[in-house]
């Protein structure tokens, strides 16, 4: 591995990636095929959320390993199976070894559910969160010009957060933002860039 | 579709039709939409008027006005997305937008200052609506910038999230996104082009 002029890492395949991904397998696979790729369905852009919102506070390579389980657990993030949960599933959750076990992320995640069910009778999660879509996508060179906040995440998640949202700070948000294809963060030169097609 | 009044009026037009007669066409067609529109049949109803920005294509629900597009943005296509988004029941109908095409000839003619219009904005959601939902009180003549709507709209600093929802604006001239400029006076960018935007604050400038 090859560290390019931009602070990128060039893989054994010869592909640019960002250090974040360049070494675990399961990193590289989900910057490769789902990172920045649209998501534009309301149980999926739930997932993320969610998954986001665990994230909170560790790494997101802790997450991806803990995907299935979480999915097992949350039966797949489907909001109405969800917002079913009671105070004793959410007992239950703590106890599961496979998931990050921390009630307020718990209890965040069966929140959002219920906010994410609300949110229909007004045209549903999915237009809500794609209607902070800025005009136009940061084009990052190097790590200098990576943000970790947009004024657009600000406002997603102060809109979230009145929805009755929990776990959705600007941050988390700017992370979902660029993780669902809202904005593409892709260096310039990296292979994936502008593959979600939203900008072009 | 039944029709409960006049089924001779009906059968004496058909028994007259003639495929080849564009009138007979005609009339049998304003028939069978005024029909629809009785019975709450038809969801959607457009036509297409002239204007100095060239042919628009004006929608509507029975809430209001649901759309209007320039001619860049493909009719056909836009009726197609209405389908898909709204209701696949769509129907020419010249005369549930007589008053809309109305106020657009006289606006267009420096007549109208402002519309007087039902509208129906169920194509936009969250952040876009609320930036719809302001346009309106930007005045006939007068322009705000991006940074003042998105104040207007409680998120100073989102700036190009109003880019977007002016760029999504599903009712161009009537929800005057127009009026919506950049902070250093330039135009910004408009999605009928820069000229119909130049054109349209020109008009409203006179």
């Amino acid at each position: 591995m090859t560290p390019s002029e931009n602070g990128a890492i060039i893989g054994d395949d010869g592909l640019a990636r960002p250090p974040w991904a360049s070494t675990d397998p399961l990193m590289r696979e989900y910057y490769d095929h789902e990172w920045g790729m649209p998501v534009r369905d309301e149980q999926g852009l739930y997932e993320r959320i969610s998954l986001e919102g665990f994230q909170a506070g560790l790494s997101w390579a802790t997450i991806l390993r803990k995907r299935e389980a979480f999915r097992t657990a949350f039966l797949d993030f489907h909001p109405d199976s969800v917002a079913a949960f009671s105070e004793a599933d959410v007992e239950r959750l703590m106890l599961d070894p496979g998931i990050v076990r921390n009630r307020l992320k718990i209890r965040a995640a069966i929140t959002n559910a219920k906010a994410t069910i609300a949110l229909r009778s007004e045209g549903g999660l999915v237009d809500f969160v794609w209607s902070f879509q800025p005009d136009s996508t940061p084009e990052p060179l190097t790590f200098a010009d990576l943000a970790t906040q947009s004024p657009e995440s600000v406002a997603l998640s102060k809109a979230l957060r009145k929805k009755g949202f929990a776990f959705v700070g600007p941050t988390t948000m700017y992370a979902l933002m660029e993780a669902i294809g809202i904005i593409d963060t892709h260096f310039v030169d990296s292979h994936r860039r502008g593959s979600s097609g939203v900008w072009t | 579709m039944t029709l409960d009044h006049s089924d001779a009026e009906i059968a004496a037009l058909l028994s007259s039709l003639d495929p080849e007669d564009p009138a007979v066409m005609s009339r049998l067609h304003d028939r069978l939409a005024t029909a629809a529109a009785g019975e709450h049949t038809l969801d959607i109803a457009y036509r297409t008027v002239d204007s100095p920005l060239g042919p628009l294509l004006l929608a509507a629900t029975e809430r209001g006005m649901v759309r209007v597009a320039f001619a860049a943005e493909d009719h056909d296509a836009v009726l197609q997305r209405l389908a898909e988004k709204l209701s696949p029941r769509i129907l020419r109908s010249a005369a549930r937008l007589d008053p809309a095409a109305r106020e657009l000839d006289e606006y267009f003619a420096g007549k109208r200052r402002l519309f007087d219009l039902p509208l129906d904005l169920s194509l936009s959601r969250g952040f876009r609506l609320s930036v719809l939902q302001h346009l309106p009180h930007i005045a006939y003549g007068r322009t705000e910038s991006y940074a003042e709507v998105a104040l207007a709209t409680g998120s100073p600093r989102a700036v190009r999230a109003v880019g977007t929802a002016c760029a999504t604006n599903p009712l161009p001239v009537i929800v005057p996104c127009h009026r919506v400029v950049k902070s250093d006076g330039s135009l910004g960018n408009y999605l009928g082009g820069i000229d119909a935007k130049r054109t349209l604050l020109e008009l409203e400038a006179a």
